[in-house]
């Protein structure tokens, strides 16, 4: 019988690392802000609990996350929660939640999302505004080089 | 601080237009010439401590990220180790009477390790105090070892204390004498009192933006907290300095200056947002989360750069 457990036990784990591992996506911070810190999604356990209280005035971190396919603005709970700003950032999505292990750390903090944009319409957005700066910054430069870059 | 850069036919423009105005020899009718610039490269001196508060000397461009204003840069232009020739050192002494009992210990204190201190040339050190109202420059370039004590007011002379507008002072002087690469410290003895001056803290602390000045304050207030104090770790805190109290606060001061120094780095980036206004900085780890960076909190960007 033992055999049998550790049997299945050696065929399972393999299959369940694999699953958590294709959840796992990656993408990259692009912006940051330090923004009103969001209360409780779940307002009414958290009320009666008396946790996830959100102090007045308390900033939190709020991050601009691409990925290959989707666009996500996120903030963390807290103020601490602030995510190393590496090249790439793993997550993982779970009950609306952003899910990241930051370093090492035994656990994931959780992050909350806030929006979700598709990335071709996130891209376009881009573009344009990326168009009104440069239209704002030529108009400062002289006629005379325009003409030139002409 | 965001950096001129003219577009690269505006310099032999420039100098054909002034060769020009030279042979017409027409000085009655001078040519309204304008000149146009933009900015496009910010500039960053910053220093970075581990977890136990030793600087880091071997900090790669792969090991940070800078928030610009939301803006997360990772591609730096340059990255270099600021070089302990072009550190430019200005200390202010406050001789105000509220601070009188200390100050001839600190700033005698202050001026000994600065002169022990290896690699920081003579001419890079000044001290400003006040006479009544006006800010004063009391040395420049010749105020180490025993000159230095000569220049030093008597202690408890003053009874205004026109700090504020002293340190805008210090801070256009470091800002016109220093080398542009130079790493610029102005050192506060003082209480953080002021009574008379005609620039407030958000100047100061707008000025010191500016001219990319460090402030490290050394407390001598007496009380454990004042409102002298706020202000001192405001401006420690807006400029990428620190803020000291207590004994020996002086020789820790000065310490600190010089481990932050040997952990200090230069970069530069392209700017991410020609938005006019107010610039905040901030420098972020990207994998290892123990890594504490000190800068300036921002820098400002003109409407209209001409």
């Amino acid at each position: 019988m033992k055999r049998i457990l550790c049997c299945l036990v050696a065929l399972i784990f393999p299959v369940l690392a694999a699953a958590q591992a294709q959840s796992t996506q990656q993408g990259t911070l692009i912006r940051m802000r330090m923004t009103d810190c969001l209360g409780p999604q779940h307002g009414f356990m958290a009320a009666m609990s008396g946790g996830g209280k959100v102090e007045p005035g308390a900033l939190c971190p709020e991050y601009v996350l691409v990925a290959d396919k989707v666009v996500y603005v996120i903030s963390g709970k807290t103020s601490e929660a602030l995510i190393p700003l590496a090249e790439v950032t793993r997550f993982r999505l779970q009950k609306n939640e952003m899910l990241i292990r930051i370093d090492d750390a035994q656990k994931e903090s959780h992050f909350h999302i806030k929006a979700m944009l598709l990335r071709p319409e996130w891209d376009r957005a881009q573009q344009r505004e990326d168009a009104a700066t440069s239209t704002m910054s030529t108009q400062h430069l002289d006629p005379a080089m325009m003409d030139d870059q002409r | 601080m965001a950096t001129s850069m003219t577009g690269r036919r505006l310099g032999p423009l420039a100098v054909l237009l002034l060769l020009g105005s030279g042979l017409a020899a027409a000085p009655a009718d001078p040519p309204d010439l304008t000149y146009r610039t933009h900015a496009n490269e910010v500039r960053l001196t910053f220093s970075v401590t581990d977890q136990n508060n030793h600087g880091v000397a071997t900090l790669q461009p792969s090991d940070f990220a800078v928030v610009d204003t939301e803006f997360i840069v990772r591609n730096f232009q340059s990255f270099t180790h600021s070089d302990s020739t072009k550190l430019e050192i200005a200390l202010l002494a406050d001789d105000s009477q509220s601070i009188a009992p200390s100050f001839g210990r600190e700033i005698s204190n202050l001026l000994d390790l600065v002169a022990q201190s290896a690699g920081i040339p003579e001419k890079n050190l000044s001290i400003f105090s006040f006479t009544g109202s006006q800010p004063k420059l009391l040395c420049a370039a010749d105020c180490r070892t025993s000159h230095a004590a000569e220049h030093l007011p008597p202690p408890g002379t003053g009874d205004l204390t026109p700090l504020f507008d002293t340190i805008v002072y210090a801070s256009d002087f470091l800002s016109q004498h220093a080398e542009r690469d130079a790493q610029k410290i102005l050192i506060v003895l003082s209480d953080g009192q002021d009574t008379v001056s005609r620039n407030s803290l958000k100047d100061v602390a707008d000025s010191s933006l500016k001219h990319a000045v460090q402030i490290y304050c050394i407390d001598l207030h007496r009380a454990v907290s004042s409102q002298g104090s706020a202000v001192l770790y405001h401006l420690a805190a807006t400029t990428g300095g620190r803020s000291f109290a207590g004994p020996d606060a002086a020789s820790r001061a000065m310490n600190v200056i010089l481990e932050d120094f040997k952990a200090s780095y230069v970069i530069t980036y392209k700017l991410p947002s020609s938005r006019s206004g107010f610039h905040s900085l901030r420098i972020l780890p990207t994998h290892n989360s123990n890594l504490q960076f000190r800068s300036r909190s921002g820098y400002y960007f003109p409407d209209n750069i001409r």
